[in-house]
């Protein structure tokens, strides 16, 4: 085992050199002693060392800048800082700066300054290990977003032409009304892949940005603006919605931009979903303390659409951030931008389910609740 | 050509979207003046254009220059030019519109919101729509 010794007392370098010989007979310590920490570095750039014991008050560089310049020089090379005084500042510094140990000279015998390396050879090789897997996982994640990105990018140039070809066959008065209900068909379609791709989008940008940097949103304000848009887009359709909101107080919740686009994905799914052409839409908010829970605001979206099944209200259980029940090889049809909606939720602390707008019978339409967090 | 036609320049790197462009625009009663796929031959290919274009598409992810320093270069040439962003890309919106754009639309654009908004910029009335 090479050690870089760079201590410039002769007396130390004798007594450290027999306290190694003593200290392990299993272990033979190939010892390099040199005083100064300018050849010190020229060392440890060009030759090899299993570990380095690092007196910090040399002729040519003392305290803790002896032991920076080094460790900066091969910082994946152990360093065990040799000191002739017990000051623990100086101690906890060097260690925080990435040393693997602090002994004080007067203090340590063969059997100590053995086990130091020895243990700080191996700390250091698991430091190593787990830096390298640190960085695969975050190089892993970097790829992820960015094939996410390209596909979200690339898919909204692909399908851009799509519906706008199959707009022009709408628009065009030479078109029968026959291929123009074909034709309206493919707008609704992609206009479906859109805001599929914009929800995970949405998901994972939220996943990715700290909480406190979360605008708030006013439900009070946020639900005009989406029904008008709702409304825009389901002309065919006869759309009541009714709203019952506490009054005269602020509905502020944490989520900004994510909890306008859920809540208009909300509207949009029941307006969609719905096989009558009368779509009946009920918001409620109440709001909600549990013990335990921060002070929420609890939204309830009933419809009387076509109902969620048991087992897809499931998916919704749990409070891990891979939403129980997640299973890709099962179709989850509206469940899955739900749980979309559910798992940005998640990340702002509150939380979606969905209940039956008449308990106990699914087909009569479904209740969506969330419990949001209420924002300053 | 109709001379009242209000004019558009496309910058837009995907011969597709270009193309789709180019149709909407000629079916509504708009002039293609021109196109490039990349910021910098947008750049050139504007100095040269007498007149200029009443309104530019612009896409934000470009080849060698993205659609907002494309844009800054454009409005230094003319202040009065008027940048229409239509972008997949809605983290470029805000800074879109800091740095001198008119507009922005996402892909996938509606087809009515589409023409009002090139309508509304060129602040002329292009001949109307057949059938």
């Amino acid at each position: 085992m090479r050690i870089l010794l760079i201590e410039d007392d002769p007396g130390d370098v004798r007594l450290i050199k027999e306290m190694l010989e003593e200290g392990s007979k299993r272990i033979v310590f190939e010892i390099e002693p040199i005083d100064k920490l300018a050849t010190g570095l020229e060392k440890v750039r060009s030759e090899r060392y299993d570990a380095v014991l690092l007196d910090i008050d040399l002729l040519d560089s003392k305290g803790l800048h002896t032991f920076y310049a080094l460790h900066s020089a091969a910082p994946q090379l152990p360093i065990i800082v040799l000191s002739p005084f017990a000051d623990e500042e100086v101690a906890s510094e060097v260690v925080r700066g990435g040393a693997q140990d602090f002994l004080i000279k007067g203090r340590i015998e063969g059997g100590i300054l053995t086990r130091g390396i020895l243990y700080s050879i191996e700390r250091k090789q698991a430091e190593t290990a787990l830096r390298g897997r640190a960085m695969e996982a975050e190089s892993s994640q970097f790829r992820a977003e960015t094939y996410f990105d390209f596909l979200a990018h690339d898919m909204a140039n692909i399908i851009s032409p799509i519906m706008a070809y199959a707009e022009l066959i709408s628009a065009d008065g030479a078109t029968s009304p026959e291929i123009k209900n074909k034709a309206a068909k493919i707008v609704e379609q992609v206009r479906r892949a859109a805001s599929f791709i914009l929800s995970l989008k949405g998901l994972e940008e939220a996943e990715r940005t700290p909480l406190d940097r979360f605008a708030t949103v006013d439900l009070v304000e946020v639900f005009p603006p989406i029904e008008a848009r709702v409304r825009q887009e389901y002309l065919d359709k006869h759309l009541i919605i009714g709203y019952e909101l506490p009054s005269g107080t602020s509905l502020r919740v944490i989520g900004g931009n994510h909890i306008r686009n859920i809540l208009e994905g909300i509207l949009e799914n029941a307006a969609n979903y719905a096989d009558n052409d009368t779509v009946a839409i009920n918001i409620k908010v109440v709001p909600a303390e549990e013990v335990g829970e921060k002070k929420s605001w609890q939204i309830e979206i009933a419809d009387n659409g076509p109902g969620i099944p048991d087992d897809l209200k499931n998916c919704f259980q749990g409070s891990s951030n891979r939403p129980e029940g997640l299973r890709k090889d099962l179709s989850r049809g509206v469940a899955s931008s739900l749980l979309v909606y559910s798992t940005v939720v998640k990340h702002f602390g509150g939380r979606i389910w969905v209940e039956d707008r008449l308990p106990g019978d699914f087909t009569k339409g479904a209740k969506i609740m969330m419990r949001l967090p209420r924002g300053e | 050509m109709n001379s009242l036609a209000a004019s558009v320049f496309i910058v837009e790197d995907d011969r597709m979207v270009i193309e789709t462009y180019r149709e909407i625009l000629r079916i509504y009663g708009f002039e293609v003046v021109g196109w490039s796929y990349n910021g910098e031959e947008a750049i050139k290919k504007f100095k040269n254009l007498n007149p200029r274009p009443d309104v530019i598409i612009m896409d934000h992810r470009l080849p060698m220059k993205n659609g907002i320093e494309t844009t800054k270069e454009i409005l230094q040439i003319d202040p009065h030019a008027r940048v229409l962003f239509v972008s997949a890309d809605v983290t470029a919106r805000s800074s879109a519109i800091a740095n001198g754009a008119a507009g922005f639309l996402r892909k996938p654009f509606e087809l009515k919101e589409f023409v009002s908004t090139i309508r509304v910029l060129a602040d002329k009335a292009p001949s109307p729509p057949p059938g």
